[in-house]
């Protein structure tokens, strides 16, 4: 695979290149457009969320930036990265490359955008009161596990979009759902401890808390935490790897 | 080694309710029961391989499964079933129009596109500016891809792709684009690079293409591998398909007949072949006949005009007095009893012909043989020495008047040339008969056969393999090995391609039409014996048949010099062909496999029944 990601290096840069000219094409901030729609986000958030959630939550700007910047990169990487097939048919129907190498280049345009966002994002904390420890090297983990499970989804949608154009509609749907399951602007506290458990079940949840662990309590979590973030890593890689080992060959025929 | 060996790849497309029909479908179909996949085979178990070097053009109908085997030999797509083994880097030039960023500019373009071909940054950015140059693009690199034109994004495409030097190279109908300057410059382009010696498929619809380009093909027809091999036997057979002129089956088993081995290949399907393929076949030998024109018979052939039969090659009456050969041809025919009588129209006269005592009293009234002999006699020059030409040997045997009105002109337009300056011995034998007898055969055998002579010929091929619209030498490109022996009762200077140079023949050109009348001239043959009809004699069929039809077809033959391409009728026994003829026997003893027969492979002139015998005389020399 690695020497195959070689040979194709070059297409795959040109690929990187055009996907960010697509995706910020005939726009006047261009880049700036990414990482102003999370802010803004953010900020109408923060005005209108503050005096409900935040009482109970200490640096409630931080704690709503967290929670934000995780799901807008995952659902960014996902909702991208479902297309990356579909719209690339005309390339895989005229020479042979590895399918993934679509997918990969999707998620390196949204990974740049984040680890950009991510930027902002200390400097929002810095700027909330936040002191950093050395814990805060301890973030490339689920950074790194994050993009993983975002390419492990994507390529399960992906390959669910040439079968069916209404994975589109679905997910959309889903991703707004995950938003409220995701204890994104709320504090779970105030569940039960079952309740609390449960919110365990969701790999975005588990993103989100590691990020507020780390930086606003300044600790690391359990070496289980970290075990139930992998576990939930190799089920997407492996879901997605298995449509793509599967239906390699009969993509072909759908689009 | 094979650069490329495709071994039974079969490829299965689905057809029906599995594409666009969205979940909510899906799922509805699926619980009802009606959810249905329908399953083709767009190519099944096709077999080839290719060496280095090797061209190949694949042909067939729309939905042969053409684009789709590209698509598994270049890896695009995975065989169903089956396996493609490649040496070396593949280029599949497939579907170039496609891939292109409309909102990315040309530059962009061009090096996305290169990517995907397979070339690298530093060979795009060496080559970059010629890609441009080469699709006439300079002043639109910075423009938006969506705002060229399809004749531009064409040429861009062609650029690109035209700068592969992969070991196999993929294309489907990408040969050239664009218009006018463009085009000639991109088949020039084009040529170059299958001249690189990289190992070629091309899908086309342009079979001349194929042939030019191509010393393979592969006819696929609804995902089934009809023939690969040679191009020229394979590129008949389609475009004889394509005309509808034969069967899918037709063409199938045509290919069967030549990839068998034979005892015997017999290269020309008239008489003496078809008699001696009778012969050898009895013997048990295994003959294949083939013959180049697209029917069997050689010149016997006669086919169906208006409801008559017209003897194409002028006309055939069997006559002989070989009881033998009579016995022969009646066990494959019966004949109808036909006795030939002409007559020569000179001026607005009719003379009754051969000459006879008929003859005689319409040229000059004379009623009794002495009147005539007598009036003969005085016309005939005295000479002192053997007759030098062929006008001296007339009047020496005929006298002024029968020669000038019923030789001369006829002889002449038959042999294209004055009478003196041909040979006597064309006519050594001119009968005067000095009775009514105006038969003109004198033979005890006459008749035409009762079905035809097409029924005589598909009596005597009964049960042997023949192949029609066959050259000799397309069997020889695809099958050199196929027979361990040849009877070629072609020209036999043409076996030899000319080496020594051509022999003369006659040739005759033939004007056939059918005329609102019963009846035109009440015989079936007319002789035109002066000089300023250019025709020498009109022909009306259905005399010969014996059929009944309100209409009638007339034939009027021109006879004219043989040329490449034209038919050879009769050889020019002359004294300059006759020792060409034997020069060239002298390089046939260098191919004992080959024996010449016939009236081109012997270059002399034969009657149906001296065919017949020689035919029959050859095939009992062999064992």
């Amino acid at each position: 695979m690695f020497k195959k990601l070689m040979r194709y290096q070059f297409l795959f840069e040109e690929l990187v290149k055009r996907d960010f000219k697509q995706k910020y094409k005939r726009t006047v901030l261009g880049m700036g457009w990414s990482l102003l729609s999370p802010l803004l986000m953010l900020l109408v958030m923060r005005v209108m969320l503050v005096g409900f959630f935040g009482r109970n939550t200490p640096h409630y700007t931080t704690f709503l930036f967290s929670g934000t910047l995780v799901f807008s990169f995952f659902s960014d990487a996902t909702k991208s990265g479902m297309s990356s097939l579909r719209g690339n048919a005309g390339i895989f129907k005229m020479v042979t490359v590895p399918k993934y190498l679509f997918l990969l280049s999707k998620n390196v345009q949204t990974l740049i955008n984040f680890l950009l966002t991510l930027v902002i994002y200390f400097l929002f904390a810095a700027f909330d009161g936040i002191t950093f420890t050395w814990r805060v090297v301890c973030l490339v983990y689920p950074i790194f596990c994050l993009v993983l499970f975002n390419i492990g989804i994507g390529m399960v949608l992906s390959a669910l979009f040439i079968f069916f154009r209404d994975t589109q509609y679905l997910y959309n749907v889903f991703v707004r759902l995950l938003t409220y399951l995701s204890a994104v602007f709320y504090n779970i506290n105030g569940y039960s401890p079952l309740g609390q458990k449960l919110f365990l079940l969701n790999p975005i949840y588990l993103f989100i808390r590691y990020f507020r662990k780390i930086v606003i309590e300044a600790t690391v979590p359990t070496i289980w935490f970290h075990l139930l973030m992998a576990a939930d890593v190799v089920i997407a890689l492996g879901m997605g790897c298995f449509m793509y080992k599967k239906y390699n060959t009969k993509f072909l025929y759908y689009v | 080694m094979s650069v490329l060996e495709v071994h039974n790849v079969s490829i299965r497309y689905m057809t029906g309710d599995f594409k666009n029909i969205g979940l909510k479908e899906y799922t509805l179909r699926k619980l009802t029961g009606k959810y249905h996949v329908d399953e083709f085979w767009a190519d099944k178990d096709i077999t080839f391989s290719l060496e280095k070097g090797d061209m190949l053009g694949i042909i067939g109908s729309n939905g042969a499964g053409k684009s789709t085997l590209l698509k598994a030999v270049s890896g695009i797509m995975e065989p169903t079933k089956g396996k493609v083994t490649r040496q070396g880097t593949v280029a599949a030039l497939l579907n170039l129009g496609s891939g292109f960023d409309g909102e990315m500019t040309v530059k962009e373009n061009v090096y996305l596109r290169g990517a995907m071909l397979g070339y690298t940054r530093k060979f795009m950015d060496e080559t970059y500016d010629k890609i441009i140059a080469f699709a006439e693009l300079e002043e639109f690199q910075d423009r938006m891809f969506r705002q060229l034109s399809s004749g531009m994004r064409a040429r861009l495409a062609f650029s690109i792709a035209s700068l592969v030097q992969p070991d196999i190279l993929i294309l489907d109908e990408v040969l050239s684009v664009g218009d006018g300057a463009f085009r000639k410059k991109s088949e020039a382009k084009m040529r170059e690079i299958l001249n690189s010696g990289a190992t070629t498929i091309l899908v086309s619809h342009g079979l001349g293409q194929i042939r030019e380009l191509c010393n393979k093909v592969l006819w696929l027809e609804k995902g089934q591998q009809i023939a690969f091999g040679n191009t020229g036997i394979i590129c008949d057979l389609y475009q004889r398909f394509l005309d509808k002129d034969i069967t899918l089956d037709q063409a199938r088993e045509t290919l069967t007949r030549l990839n068998a081995q034979y005892d015997y290949l017999i290269v020309g399907a008239g008489l003496y072949g078809c008699t001696f393929a009778r012969e050898m076949t009895d013997k048990g030998k295994k003959c294949l006949v083939i013959d180049k024109r697209p029917h069997l018979g050689g010149n016997v052939y006669s086919e169906q005009v208006a409801g008559v039969t017209v003897h194409k090659y002028g006309p055939h009456i069997f006559h002989t007095d070989n009881g033998d050969i009579w016995e022969y041809v009646n066990r494959f025919t019966s004949f109808r009893p036909y006795t030939h009588r002409v007559a020569a129209v000179s001026g607005e006269k009719e003379y009754s012909m051969p000459f006879n005592m008929k003859t005689f009293e319409q040229l000059w009234g004379v009623k009794t043989p002495e009147e005539a002999k007598a009036i003969i006699e005085a016309q005939r020059p005295k000479l002192d020495h053997e007759p030098d030409d062929l006008e001296e040997q007339a009047l020496s045997v005929v006298g002024r008047e029968i020669y000038e009105t019923l030789i001369k002109g006829y002889t002449e337009k038959q042999w294209g040339r004055s009478c003196k300056s041909l040979p006597a011995d064309i006519i050594k034998r001119i009968p005067l008969r000095f009775t009514d007898d105006d038969r003109y055969f004198e033979d005890k055998y006459q008749g035409i056969p009762e079905r035809g002579y097409n029924g005589l010929i598909e009596k005597l091929l009964e049960g042997i393999p023949a192949v029609t619209s066959l050259s000799y030498e397309k069997l020889m490109n695809a099958y050199p090995d196929v027979a361990k022996k040849t009877v070629y009762t072609g020209p036999i200077d043409s076996f030899f391609g000319y080496r020594l140079g051509q022999m003369e023949y006659r040739s005759m050109r033939f004007e056939t039409g059918i005329l609102d009348e019963e009846d035109f001239q009440g015989r079936a043959v007319v002789n035109y014996t002066d000089e300023d009809t250019p025709y020498t004699r009109i022909i009306e069929h259905k005399h010969l048949s014996g059929q009944e039809s309100p209409k009638t077809v007339v034939t009027r033959e021109y006879p004219q010099d043989w040329a490449p391409g034209r038919e050879a009728y009769y050889p020019v026994n002359d004294e300059r062909n006759q020792n060409l003829y034997g020069r060239y026997l002298e390089l046939a003893k260098e191919r004992p496999d080959v024996i010449f027969g016939g009236r081109l492979g012997e270059y002399k002139y034969y009657d149906m029944d001296d065919a017949i015998a020689a035919a029959l005389a050859r095939a009992a020399q062999e064992p």
